[in-house]
């Protein structure tokens, strides 16, 4: 498997260190790429702003998406990421404390491809992120993009 | 008989009794004439005697021819005299002394004659004076004698005329008597004949009328009587059975007439109600036309529009609104004339001062008597103005606390997540630098912050159940239960609990309401266990008080019933998290949800020997 880089969408550096250290203890090395609001995540994607003149061919693997984040929530960004040729068959998964059907419902209908309640008990939530990457990052084929 | 031909016969026999009176006094009266006829003649015959013996006595006094002549005069006017009555005295007594007075009148006659011729023999010288003398003497002596029985005689038959007089008299008295007594006789039988056949029908009828006068037109007065009384009475009676029809009729007209002042009265009390019940209702209302001109408009009316009834009275209905929803309202309004009804329709009102009043309509229409021809429209207001207000302030405020509970789940939820990350760090990269109390106390932190974690969650379970939509469909609760507990054994496999449950248990509610209820009944049956007893849950149905309950029954450590109040609230716990973990929501949870189903949720239990949740959801 190429070391393809994951894009986490959070805006909460607690949660993106927790995850960090979860993705470590459960032995996935991959290159993680943070984004800490919608508008960087899309920056990121598109190459645009701080990464403009990125090889915007050169996609993540899976994008975790939180939905509430500054400036552009997460529902919006997954929304710009369907719409837009290049990434609109990314692997999306919502990653996110919301339990609330309304968001689940506007999560998939957008086309997220899943959507994962983060636990408060670190334990569980390292076992979920391990499953989450052995998952997406190992079992999951993903299309060929942009090519 | 009649009483005319009674009266008839009684005027007969008066006539007829008058006639015989008055035949009777005639009669008397001739008798008694008769009477004093003869009464008189024997008067004037002895007066006629007594002139006579004076005319004798003259004679033999003076001898003169005068007192002769005179004498023989008077004797021949007796004579025929007595003659002539001889015929009137009938009696024989009195035939018998006339007969004796003619002979005496004769005698005496014979003897004046004899006297006359002796003086005349003495006055021719024949015989002497002494013998003359002594002649005279003897036929003069005789002759008073036969003068002097003459005068008896006629005094006999003056005293039988008398006799016969006073017979007459009394005869012609006792006549009289009779015929006085015969007409008091005829005047008592004719007034007692009277009495009988006319006064006492009379008095009897009079007092049949005072009867009847006194209001009992049911009183007879007719008799069998076939006089005219009888037929007046029996008249009288026809004409009282009339009159009791008429009076019937009359009754029953005025009784009618007393019905019909009821009805009015009622009519006008009703009418009076109705319009204080219109005019001082609370909610607008309004009358209005077939050609939308307002008729009725009242106090409410008045207060929610600031115009006077009097002002609008007349006018077409599109005054009350505001300009820019004349149009649409009226179009609204007119459908009421298609016999649409306005029911919870949702119309502006103007206020005179500019402002506008959202209003809930509701209408009728009413219909002349024939039932279809439309008369007017009746419609009521609601002002909900205020209940408008207050619906967009709750849906304001259901607005902040949705997102108050999205940031709660969302930004509360992260922090713990940070404490119980970093704990559970500490715990893995510096166990050496820590020692056994350090370790305790990040484990403490961690289970606290899972703890608030669950409670979080049930809080949010809690105000979503008020907050989501309901639905209403058949939810097959053995289904529901059996699911739980299958989940609730695949994370806990290390435990065995009996599981009966009754089949076909179904109810009307909401699917997912009633999982979130059943997940936190049978997840407290489970989790209760008493550690003596095989843990035992059984849920079905039973009867209380004639209705479907359902129930989750186990047999663990139930609880004290002296605490039964605080089993439904939330945050109300009865045991320990040590002993049992726990937030306190869960029941509140299911109370919420079953009230919310109109239904009932209660428990029964006992330390030690187990719990039983019933609840009931109306169908």
């Amino acid at each position: 498997m190429e070391n393809k880089a994951i894009l986490l969408v959070e805006d909460n550096p607690d949660d993106v260190a927790l995850t960090i250290r979860a993705f470590r203890k459960s032995d996935i090395s991959n290159k993680i790429i943070v984004a800490k609001d919608g508008v960087e995540a899309l920056d990121y994607l598109f190459g645009r702003g701080m990464y403009a003149g990125r090889d915007v061919k050169d996609m993540p693997v899976v994008i975790l998406l939180d939905l509430k984040l500054p400036k552009i929530d997460g529902l919006e960004v997954l929304k710009s990421i369907r719409q837009n040729e290049f990434t609109r068959l990314l692997p999306v998964v919502i990653l996110t404390s919301s339990v609330e059907e309304k968001d689940k419902i506007n999560g998939y209908r957008l086309g997220a491809n899943s959507y994962v309640r983060k636990p408060v008990d670190f334990n569980q939530f390292s076992e979920a992120m391990k499953l989450l990457g052995l998952y997406w990052l190992v079992w999951n084929e993903p299309p060929s993009l942009g090519k | 008989m009649q009483i005319k031909t009674k009266l008839k016969a009684i005027s007969w026999i008066a006539a007829i009794m008058a006639i015989l009176v008055m035949s009777i006094l005639a009669w008397t009266s001739e008798q008694l004439k008769q009477a004093l006829a003869q009464h008189d003649f024997v008067e004037e015959m002895i007066s006629k005697h007594n002139t006579r013996i004076t005319l004798r006595d003259e004679y033999l006094l003076n001898y003169n021819e005068r007192s002769k002549e005179q004498w023989l005069k008077q004797t021949e006017y007796l004579e025929k005299s007595v003659e002539r009555k001889h015929a009137v005295l009938v009696l024989p007594e009195q035939k018998f002394i006339l007969q004796q007075i003619t002979l005496g009148i004769d005698k005496t006659k014979k003897l004046f004659a004899r006297i006359v011729n002796n003086h005349d023999e003495m006055v021719a010288g024949r015989i002497s004076i002494a013998q003359s003398r002594t002649i005279e003497n003897l036929i003069s002596s005789q002759l008073i004698i036969d003068a002097q029985s003459l005068l008896t005689l006629l005094f006999k038959l003056q005293r039988i005329s008398d006799r016969e007089y006073a017979a007459k008299q009394f005869q012609s008295n006792a006549a009289i008597l009779v015929s006085v007594l015969l007409l008091v006789c005829f005047t008592i039988v004719s007034s007692v004949m009277v009495a009988r056949n006319i006064a006492k029908p009379l008095r009897h009828l009079r007092d049949g009328i005072e009867v009847i006068s006194t209001g009992n037109l049911g009183h007879k007065v007719g008799t069998e009587s076939k006089d005219e009384i009888g037929q007046l009475s029996r008249d009288f009676d026809d004409m009282v059975a009339n009159l009791k029809q008429i009076t019937v009729s009359r009754d029953n007209l005025e009784a009618e007439i007393m019905a019909r002042k009821i009805v009015e009265n009622k009519l006008r009390e009703t009418n009076e109600y109705l319009d204080n019940l219109f005019n001082y209702a609370n909610a607008p209302i309004i009358v209005w036309d077939t050609s939308f001109n307002i008729i009725r408009f009242n106090r409410a009316f008045e207060a929610l529009t600031g115009r006077a009834a009097d002002d609008v009275i007349g006018k077409n209905f599109s005054i009350l609104f505001p300009i820019d929803h004349i149009e649409s309202s009226t179009e609204l309004i007119m459908r009421t004339l298609a016999g649409e009804r306005l029911e919870a329709v949702e119309i502006p009102v103007l206020h005179v001062n500019g402002s506008v009043r959202v209003v809930l309509w509701n209408s009728a229409t009413i219909f002349a008597t024939d039932g279809t021809t439309q008369v007017a429209t009746i419609a009521q207001g609601q002002d909900i103005t205020e209940r408008k207000q207050a619906e967009e302030e709750i849906k304001k405020l259901n607005a902040e606390l949705e997102a108050f509970s999205y940031s709660v789940s969302h930004d509360l939820r992260a922090p713990l997540r940070g404490i119980d990350g970093f704990s559970q760090a500490l715990l893995e990269d510096y166990q050496e630098k820590l020692d056994d109390t350090g370790k305790s106390y990040l484990d403490r932190v961690r289970k606290a912050t899972q703890h608030m974690g669950h409670l979080i969650d049930d809080m949010l379970k809690l105000s979503r159940v008020t907050k989501s939509e309901f639905q209403d469909e058949s939810v097959d609760l053995s289904n529901m239960v059996r699911a739980i507990f299958e989940k609730l054994q695949q994370n806990n496999p290390d435990r065995t609990v009996d599981v009966i449950i009754q089949e076909g248990v179904f109810v009307n509610g909401d699917p997912y309401l009633l999982q979130i209820a059943l997940e936190n009944l049978v997840d407290n049956a489970w989790k209760f266990k008493s550690r003596e007893a095989q843990p035992q849950v059984e849920f079905g149905t039973t009867i209380k008080e004639g209705k479907t309950a359902c129930f989750i029954r186990d047999n663990g450590v139930g609880f004290d019933m002296a605490y039964v109040n605080k089993l439904f609230g939330a945050f109300q716990r009865l045991h320990t998290s040590f002993e049992f973990p726990g937030t306190g929501i869960g029941l509140a949870t299911v109370q919420r949800i079953i009230h919310r189903h109109g239904g009932q949720v209660w428990a029964e239990g006992e330390v030690g020997k187990g719990a039983t949740f019933y609840f009931m959801v109306p169908s």
